[in-house]
């Protein structure tokens, strides 16, 4: 399994370009039908950034729960305490119950669309992503590596390719930018539930409403 | 006739082959060089004259504005974005082929790297406005948070630039700053999209090579899109919609109206025209001769225009047909003369009996012309000219060219003419002012004293240049998709140097946050937001320095705690420390930095330097007002417009009241002072009628019904000397001057179906008062008061 992981990694998906529809059809055809039917998704993550001048990442930890069609509240644990609500209308941060940040995608339309690339890389929404990237991917077995290039260079500011590693859900996402600085998420425990959120949940991206 | 023409005189004949020779070298140069240059211009408001006392400025703010007028938006929906994508890359794709673009916007902001390139080379002088508050507060510590927030959560992801390049995110914020959204517009790939309506609506920005208001450009633009709106139609599976928002639509629907009412109105004129002098002097020759003048005229004026003015406004052109009111009149008073003596009449004789009444209408028409040629007003201006070269050539060709031209052998002429001059001047001799008639009369003197009092002025050049519903609604939709309008109020910000002129709309710009804050207004925009002036930015600087790059301030502390090692924060200290130019004015210009607020610096203007700071979504109009800072001027091009046009209304109505005084006096001089009132004052009795009618029905006045009752002026006292010269044959009289106002009325009357509002107004006005001038005209100058009959006037004066 190590080895076979090994040389999945090895191999370079920028190699292998894609389509969303052949994606669909191969690749992502089982993780992608799986999560469609999720109404809620909740996990534990971990962020790493990787930064040339710094030896060691910095690495933070939390859960976070994605829900259709409302956002992900993302909620950093370690080394403080911060919660993220990023939703298509805008992204909203509150540290130790202060709102710290607010960035409306009304007033920058830029935010949007990376939120929605945020949304659309957990919940694999090929289409969406196809829209605003090249893909790329290849699959060997359960595992599955899929590649993004930003069309726009509006984007390619932010980050220069994007990977997508997983087998049942999605494992990891690695955005690199021009500087070859990058950000690692790794995200584990994954629960799916197909029922509509509860009104405790509801109520977490409530922090989000303007 | 060979016979005939050696009876002309040497006299005549000299002057026959001097305006002839005349006549063709005109044609020659209307041929060959005014033709092909020739511009005609539709906008109303180039009109008007300048407001301000800066000619500099004015013109400024002109190519301002004429930069704005030359950009178009365009909305590709259909119900899927894919659609609407396919559609609108056909559309762009179309759009660039045909060549009539200066440049067609399909993909968003490629150049975003090199925007922040250009700012990152100055990022030691540059501060958002709210971390250049905190850092003057000393409130590092909410700076430094936000820092690691960015590093260890994926806000950092939603920046531009990564952590290593801008540890303390300070370039990020600013760079947040200089977002400039397109309204609701979001980029999806690398096209600007909006949602709305149930569609999905790609964006696609043009902007043409000249002026939208120029005929030569909207032959290019307009065929170009509706070529590129089939073309999307084709590419896309799906119904595709376009929505278009800019100028040239409004000037070429203007144009195409325009030129729609000439040709229709015009041969329906034409036909009319032809009709009645066909049935009038049973000939063609009139008829020939009476288009030749009229011709040469229109000819002649518009040469004279086109030199003076560089171009031909479409006002000038549609006064230009009251020429066939007043030139073709000139032809029927010559022709109608041989109604005094069908047998015996020659041209020459005609010339010497016509041509003093003639010369003396063309004498008073000319003094009301050139009265509107001093209102420094450039559409007057242009009127007055085009009025004025028109007669005088109309008035030539028949006073030098009919003595030879008009010769006929024919002697007999239909019966009709004489018919209608005699049963009009029968009634007006059988005609007696009874109590009853005089109590009518009284009646309508205190009606129109009523109506008049009711008179409502409508000055709003909203109200007088009206586009189609069509396009009203297609830029209405654009607006509410895109939640951002174009408003026409601005802020003017000047400056003795570039840099003050920055500073002061620096000044502004915290005047308008807070405008912005208390909802008073949505947005505006301004270079400043983009550019800080050289003291804020050397203010920035020396904020960074104090409390950022300092030894053991945010940037150790920042960097310290991410684990950065030291050399990487003395690396990054010393960069700052070799950064000594801030972002200057031409740099920014040229950089792609300025993309999309480059329009609005002005530049050097005159001796002094200019910026336009836009405003958006405006609530409240008196708190702009209320906005009270050296070198700020709030522009408010179409209320300034409204209120030039009924400043000039006003002096308007003080000068045609001068000129009926003037040729009051002219006609005293001549006719003594019992015919002169007679002759002028039907003209202001009709007038007076007029405008008390439009009071009873409601219709309101502006300039353009003023100008209509200056052609009443000069027409209406040509028909009083027509009657006095007259005197001697009163049906030849009264049948000419009948089918003077006939000729009139039909050019007008149809004038008065214009779809162009400006324009009703000037047919409405003349079909009314050259009615009432007719009428009253008969009845001032052929009937008489008390016991006397008209016969014994007759006798008495004859």
């Amino acid at each position: 399994m190590l080895l076979w992981s090994l040389t999945a990694y090895a191999a370079d998906p920028f190699a292998h370009p894609a389509t969303g529809e052949a994606l669909l059809a191969s690749t992502l055809a089982k993780p992608a039908a799986q999560l469609s039917k999720a109404q809620v998704l909740k996990g534990r993550f971990t962020h790493s950034k990787h930064l040339r001048e710094i030896p060691q990442p910095l690495v933070a930890d939390g859960d976070f729960i994605f829900v259709r069609d409302l956002g992900v509240y993302w909620h950093t644990q370690q080394p403080f305490d911060s919660v993220v609500v990023l939703t298509s209308k805008g992204i909203v941060q509150r540290d130790e119950g202060s709102q710290t940040m607010r960035l409306s995608s009304d007033e920058q339309p830029a935010v949007r669309v990376i939120a929605d690339v945020f949304l659309a890389l957990f919940t694999l929404d090929v289409a969406r992503l196809n829209a605003n990237f090249d893909l790329y991917g290849l699959s060997q077995g359960d595992r599955w590596i899929i590649g993004l290039r930003p069309r726009a260079a509006a984007m390619n500011a932010v980050f220069k390719e994007a990977t997508v590693t997983g087998a049942r859900d999605v494992e990891e996402v690695v955005l690199t930018d021009v500087h070859g600085d990058r950000t690692v998420i790794d995200l584990s425990g994954i629960e799916y539930s197909g029922a509509q959120p509860g009104a405790d949940v509801r109520a977490l991206f409530e922090l989000a409403r303007p | 006739m060979i016979i005939r023409q050696d009876a002309t005189p040497g006299s005549m004949r000299t002057r026959f082959f001097a305006w002839g020779a005349l006549m063709i070298a005109l044609l020659a140069v209307f041929a060959f060089h005014v033709v092909p240059h020739l511009r005609v211009e539709t906008d109303i408001l180039a009109l008007l004259p300048r407001t301000q006392q800066d000619r500099a400025l004015d013109e400024a703010l002109d190519a301002f504005s004429a930069r704005l007028a030359r950009k178009q938006i365009f909305l590709i929906g259909s119900e899927k974005l894919a659609d609407a994508r396919l559609a609108a890359t056909s559309f762009a794709a179309e759009l660039r082929a045909s060549g009539a673009f200066e440049s067609v916007q399909l993909e968003a902001d490629e150049a975003l790297r090199q925007r922040i390139d250009t700012y990152l080379a100055h990022r030691a002088y540059l501060l958002a406005p709210e971390d250049e508050k905190a850092l003057a507060e000393g409130n590092t510590d909410r700076l430094a948070t936000r820092a690691l927030r960015a590093a260890y959560t994926p806000t950092g992801l939603m920046q531009p630039i990564g952590i290593a390049e801008d540890p303390i995110g300070l370039m990020n914020n600013f760079l947040r700053t200089q977002a400039r959204a397109a309204g609701r517009a979001r980029l999806e790939g690398s096209m600007l999209v909006v949602e709305g309506e149930e569609r999905s609506w790609v964006l696609v920005l043009t902007e043409n090579k000249g002026s939208p208001f120029a005929s030569s450009v909207q032959e290019q633009v307009m065929p170009a899109i509706a070529q590129a709106r089939s073309a999307a139609s084709r590419a896309a599976p799906a119904a595709v919609e376009i929505l278009m928002s800019g100028a040239i639509q409004h000037a070429a629907a203007a144009t195409e109206r325009a030129e729609d009412e000439i040709t229709t109105f015009g041969t329906i004129e034409a036909i009319a025209v032809v009709l009645l002098l066909l049935l009038i002097f049973g000939a063609m020759r009139p008829l020939l001769l009476g288009l030749m003048t009229l011709s040469l005229a229109v000819v002649a004026a518009f040469t004279a225009v086109h030199y003076i003015f560089g171009e031909v406004h479409l006002l000038a052109v549609v006064f230009g047909s009251s020429l066939i009111g007043s030139v073709i009149d000139y032809s029927i008073h010559f022709f109608a003369d041989r109604f005094r003596d069908p047998t015996r009449w020659t041209p020459v004789d005609a010339a010497r009996h016509v041509g003093p009444a003639i010369l003396l209408g063309l004498t008073t028409t000319l003094i009301g012309y050139a009265v509107l040629a001093v209102v420094p007003f450039p559409g007057l201006e242009q009127i007055a000219v085009f009025c004025m070269i028109g007669l005088i050539v109309g008035c030539g060709c028949v006073l030098c060219l009919y003595p030879v031209l008009a010769h006929t052998r024919r002697q007999r002429l239909p019966k009709l003419g004489a018919k209608i001059g005699g049963a009009i001047d029968g009634v007006l001799l059988r005609w007696h002012w009874g109590p009853l008639k005089l109590a009518f009369v009284a009646a309508i003197v205190v009606l129109t004293a009523i109506g008049l009092t009711r008179l409502q002025v409508r000055d709003d050049v909203k109200a007088l240049q009206q586009s189609p519903p069509d396009l009203i609604a297609s830029e209405q939709r654009v607006r509410e998709l895109l939640g951002s309008g174009i408003e026409t109020r601005f802020f003017l910000v000047s400056g003795d140097s570039a840099q003050t002129a920055l500073d002061n709309a620096q000044q502004l710009a915290t005047q308008l946050d807070r405008l912005v804050a208390t909802g008073a207004i949505a947005s505006y925009q301004s270079v400043t937001q983009a550019l800080p002036s050289e003291t804020q930015q050397r203010r920035n600087h020396e904020l960074l320095a104090q409390q950022v790059f300092a030894p053991g301030a945010l940037l150790d502390r920042v960097m310290g705690s991410l684990g950065f090692p030291a050399e990487s924060i003395e690396k990054r200290r010393q960069d700052f420390s070799a950064a000594n130019a801030p972002l200057a004015v031409d740099e920014w210009l040229s950089s792609a930095a300025s993309k999309g607020l480059r329009d609005l610096w002005l530049g050097q203007v005159g001796t002094r330097y200019a910026t336009v700071v836009a405003l958006g979504g405006i609530v409240d109009v008196p708190a702009l007002g209320a906005i009270s800072q050296p070198d700020v001027r709030l522009i408010d091009r179409v209320a300034e417009t409204t209120a030039t046009l009924g400043r000039y209304r006003h002096a308007m109505t003080l000068l045609l009241a001068a000129v009926y005084a003037v040729a009051g006096i002219v006609l005293m001089i001549r006719f003594g002072w019992r015919d002169a009132p007679r002759m002028l004052l039907p003209s202001v009795a009709a007038t007076l009628v007029t405008l008390g009618l439009f009071g009873w029905l409601g219709v309101g006045m502006n300039l353009f019904t003023l100008l209509a009752l200056w052609l009443v002026l000069g027409l209406g006292i040509d028909y009083g000397i027509f009657l006095r010269h007259g005197r001697d044959n009163r049906p030849t009289a009264i049948l000419s001057v009948t089918l003077s106002a006939c000729t009139t009325l039909i050019a007008f009357g149809l004038l008065a179906l214009s779809a162009t509002p400006f324009i009703r107004s000037i047919g409405l006005t003349l079909l009314c008062a050259i009615s009432f001038s007719w009428l009253f005209v008969l009845f001032s100058c052929l009937t008489t008061l008390g016991p006397r009959t008209a016969r014994r006037e007759e006798a008495i004066h004859g």
